[in-house]
């Protein structure tokens, strides 16, 4: 059986990360890396890194996205921007369906910043889309997150892109994320 | 009973596993990776959306997705709602026509 190698997720994050780049830059973090570039597990939440909107260009992104998506916490376009504004997250799903979800926030420190200014593509993934660089998904999921499920991320990436990856960078990322989280 | 051990080994599995599956996506040619675990993914989010389907039919099984979800969007909630109401009417119906009642 054909299965088209555009997945459900990718489509999900593709059909979201293209309206979003016409009002910001953006940088899709955590576990969607890993699975994009083939690790064997699911996820219900993508999560998104933007930068820091006024009211009124977040307001014509979320008129934007409200063609296809609607937000899981409310659909008050000014709630929306208190709750960014003041660090939370929003969930994005697409309208009438409860998964997956786009999990939304405004860059906060010089780390998130960091992270946007060094997004990348990544080639493996087949998707247009801008991700973390791997060695901050590395660090991340290594110094902070640290579960099962994320060392298993981090060993995915690791041996995926083992003949690019620099330690010293990686390293870099570790201190920055001890310094600021 | 769950030892540490038992923990270790595990994991040495998991990790065996993983790197036997990295290296068979970077070294497949004809890329059917890319076939099986689409639908892996695919197939994780569609029973998820079934089962939810499922557990709204049941009692009270809206407000558990509404719990789970964090749903806040009234008009969300209101859509969920009335789903219930109208699958609650279409079911009454189905019953009448099933007794022969008449109104």
């Amino acid at each position: 059986m054909k299965v088209d190698n555009v997945n459900l997720l990718n489509k999900f994050t593709s059909d979201f990360c293209n309206i979003v780049e016409k009002y910001s830059k953006y940088v899709i973090i955590s576990g969607f890396t890993a699975i994009a570039t083939g690790r064997s597990r699911g996820t219900e939440d993508i999560d998104i890194i933007i930068k820091r909107l006024s009211k009124n260009n977040f307001t014509k992104l979320h008129i934007a996205l409200s063609e296809k998506f609607e937000s899981l916490e409310t659909d008050n376009v000014d709630e929306i921007f208190e709750r960014l504004d003041e660090d939370s997250n929003i969930r994005y799903v697409y309208k009438n369906t409860l998964l997956p979800n786009m999990e939304l926030k405004f860059e906060k420190d010089i780390l998130d910043k960091t992270v946007i200014e060094n997004r990348i593509k990544i080639p493996l993934t087949g998707l247009d889309i801008w991700f973390r660089p791997i060695s901050s998904t590395i660090a991340f999921k290594e110094s902070i997150l640290q579960s099962q499920k994320d060392e298993e991320d981090a060993y995915h990436l690791r041996l995926t892109f083992e003949e690019n990856l620099d330690e010293v960078e990686i390293n870099y990322f570790k201190k920055l994320i001890k310094k600021y989280r | 009973m769950v030892t540490s051990n038992f923990i270790k080994k595990n994991n040495i599995l998991r990790k065996e596993f993983i790197k036997k599956w990295v290296n068979y996506l970077l070294n497949d040619k004809s890329q059917n990776w890319r076939n099986e675990h689409s639908l892996f993914i695919n197939s994780q989010i569609i029973n998820a959306n079934n089962f939810y389907n499922n557990l709204i039919k049941t009692k009270n099984g809206y407000k558990k997705i509404i719990k789970k979800f964090k749903i806040t969007n009234k008009t969300i909630i209101k859509r969920i709602e009335k789903n219930i109401f109208e699958n609650e009417i279409l079911i009454l119906k189905e019953r009448k026509k099933f007794i022969k009642f008449e109104n």
